[in-house]
């Protein structure tokens, strides 16, 4: 009963306090929005408290639930002072009331949201007696526990020390410590049940990519063909299985990019700092969360660039937010001397005769990340289906900044990937093979994310679904509070 | 890589000729909403097609872990990587919870290394004997290191003829 409680308690704090970051936004303003807000309440509530977190971990600072309380509080409450100082400058809220449309679509869209939610309800009790695997063990579970053994602390012994040291100590500990404070919360060491949390944040990862695209407006059916398809994709529930964190951070990216996607598309301010916060997250999670957060930052900038859009400021703005989140871990990281043992030095990795003695890992490379982008068995055709309606976007010059966003964004991160695979040190097949949890595999699963959700955003577009503003309107920079279908505060109806 | 080319033309090819079908039937729907409506009804498809099966491979995952117990859960490197349980459960017990051991192989262990370590936490390992009053001996333990060890006042015990605890004052 405690075990059930705790668990239930420490995911309602990141609720609450992404509930808060939610109406600071502007992205809840009425007490009845609240339930449909729980699951980017709950993702954005993860990725602020977290990052926090992290922040006060490298300083020394003992993690435990007294310092998540006291932290949640504290966040919690200057979100609201926040709202409420906007308010009071006449600031409307971000979203607008969003009120179903009639009749068969409304019937359709309520049979399919009912549908997912059930699959993720009554799938979290597939997750609740697994055992820990592969790399779970190796470093993911074994830094939780011992951040739950050792009083919250980075324990030199099991973080720093050579040679006894799980691998991977470079990797960032969002998801060590979440696992750390859900046990805490638990009352024990939970490895079984622990998988229950990392199902939750799947599924608000599509909650979140429903809620983002509703709020400007696009229409249910359009938005839950995709979404079912990155909800019941078949590996995506896999790795969630293993525990590792590649289904973590492809939650944030995916929302991060489409938050800043949406940004880009005539959206306030406020979508490009809960993407931010997002990315932060992502940042924090994985080694690859660093680099497609970066990714999705300079595909943003590229866009702005290219488009000429004077909205520098709030770029600069969102960007800072992703670095402070991001900083501490990677400067606590450089601190200690903690690299990626896989990769050789900068010096190395630049050398022409290393490079070009490697071309055939480059080129085994690309083809195994396509093999996997395209595996509709694993991923039900997300990929083939996103550059499909990107190249629509550009051919018929319908969204062509949002498709070269997500296109930039996407390869970009790729081309960091092939880059790791070509200059790496172990043996090529150790990451490429395809049969199993190896690497190649699992790292895809942030661009089909990113994909997923830019690919309903693409849709809509081509559709005409969803009150977009005009670009001019976004391009000079006025776009932020001024009143359109998707920024008025009025209610919209699809 | 070519799979991912010939996908991507596939579904081009499919909003292509979704549109000359509509307007066959009259109805003007420009490559950008054809596309849209194509991928929109691949994906529902693809999604709604893969419901029963990913429920069912849910169903499939709980039951299969149905049994598993918490410490079978945890302990599961143990069978993959083939390590002896009870060797595991010697050295939990000599060495206590929050104390650190010198972990001292008489093989290269790989994966089996860090099996051990996961499942022997919360003690913790460390690089050298000198910081520790347990040295764990994991493989053949040399004789003459373990009488050497005596002759310094240690406790050993020993478990067959693999393994061994060294209590060091």
């Amino acid at each position: 009963m405690r075990a059930a409680g705790g668990f239930v308690a420490i995911h309602a704090v990141f609720a609450a306090v992404g509930m808060a970051l939610l109406f600071a936004l502007g992205m809840v303003s009425r007490v009845r929005d609240i339930p449909a807000r729980l699951g980017p309440a709950y993702l954005s509530g993860v990725a602020a408290v977290m990052s926090c977190l992290v922040l006060l971990l490298v300083v020394g600072v003992p993690i435990r639930l007294p310092e998540l309380a006291l932290t949640s509080v504290l966040l919690a409450i200057g979100f609201v002072a926040i709202r409420l100082w906007l308010r009071r400058r006449g600031r409307p809220p971000a979203v607008a009331v969003l009120e179903a449309a009639g009749g068969m679509e409304t019937l359709i869209s309520r049979v399919a949201v009912a549908a997912i939610g059930l699959y993720f309800a009554v799938g979290a009790t597939a997750y609740a007696k697994l055992a820990t695997f592969g790399d779970d063990w190796a470093f993911w579970s074994f830094k939780g526990r011992a951040l739950y053994d050792f009083g919250g602390r980075l324990k030199p012994e099991v973080f720093l020390a050579r040679p006894a040291h799980p691998p991977h100590l470079d990797y960032p500990v969002l998801q060590p410590l979440l696992e750390s404070l859900t046990f805490r919360a638990m009352g024990g060491v939970h490895l079984q049940e622990w998988h229950i949390s990392l199902w939750i944040l799947f599924a608000s990862f599509v909650w979140t990519v429903g809620f983002l695209l509703r709020s400007r407006g696009v229409s249910m059916p359009i938005v839950l063909a995709p979404l079912a398809a990155l909800a019941l994709s078949p590996y995506a529930s896999q790795i969630v299985m293993v525990g590792y964190a590649d289904v973590t951070v492809a939650c944030f990216v995916g929302t991060g990019a489409l938050a800043i996607g949406l940004w880009l598309d005539g959206g306030r301010y406020e979508y490009a700092l809960l993407g931010a916060v997002l990315l932060a997250g992502a940042a924090n999670a994985k080694n690859e969360g660093e680099t497609a957060a970066a990714a999705v930052l300079v595909g943003a900038a590229v866009v702005l660039g290219v488009a000429r859009e004077r909205r520098w400021g709030q770029w600069l703005g969102a960007s800072a937010v992703a670095a402070a989140g991001a900083a501490p871990w990677i400067l606590w990281r450089s601190a200690h001397g903690l690299k990626n043992d896989d990769l050789p030095s900068l010096g190395t990795s630049l050398d022409v005769g290393y490079l070009t003695g490697r071309l055939d890992r480059l080129g085994s490379a690309i083809d195994s990340l396509g093999s996997q982008l395209a595996m509709t068995g694993r991923w039900l055709g997300v990929f083939p289906c996103f550059l499909m309606l990107a190249i629509a976007c550009i051919v018929t010059s319908t969204a062509r900044r949002q498709a070269t966003f997500y296109l930039a964004t996407i390869g970009l991160m790729l081309a960091v990937l092939l880059w790791i695979y070509w200059i790496g040190r172990p043996p090529i097949e150790v990451w490429l093979a395809p049969n199993s949890f190896h690497s190649a595999n699992r790292v895809v699963t942030m661009i089909v994310f990113t994909a997923g959700a830019g690919a309903i955003h693409l849709a809509a577009r081509l559709l005409g679904s969803g009150g977009w503003l005009p670009q001019a309107a976004a391009r000079s920079g006025s776009g932020a509070g001024r009143p359109s279908p998707a920024n008025s505060g009025d209610a919209i109806r699809r | 890589m070519a799979s991912l080319i010939g996908q991507t033309v596939g579904v081009v090819l499919a909003a292509l000729l979704l549109m000359a079908l509509l307007r066959r039937l009259g109805l003007a729907l420009g490559f950008g909403r054809a596309a849209a409506v194509a991928g929109l009804v691949l994906l529902g498809a693809l999604g709604a097609g893969a419901f029963r099966e990913s429920w069912h491979a849910l169903d499939v995952q709980r039951r299969t872990f149905s049994h598993v117990s918490s410490e079978g859960g945890r302990s599961r490197c143990m069978v993959t990587t083939g390590i002896d349980v009870h060797a595991i459960e010697l050295v939990g017990r000599e060495v206590p919870s929050r104390e650190r051991y010198y972990f001292q192989p008489g093989y290269p262990l790989g994966h089996q290394g860090l099996c051990i370590r996961f499942l022997l936490l919360p003690r913790l390992q460390v690089a050298t004997p000198e910081q520790t009053h347990y040295l764990v001996f994991w493989g053949a333990p040399p004789r003459a290191q373990l009488d050497q060890l005596r002759r310094r006042g240690a406790v050993i015990s020993r478990f067959g003829f693999d393994y061994a605890v060294a209590r060091v004052p």
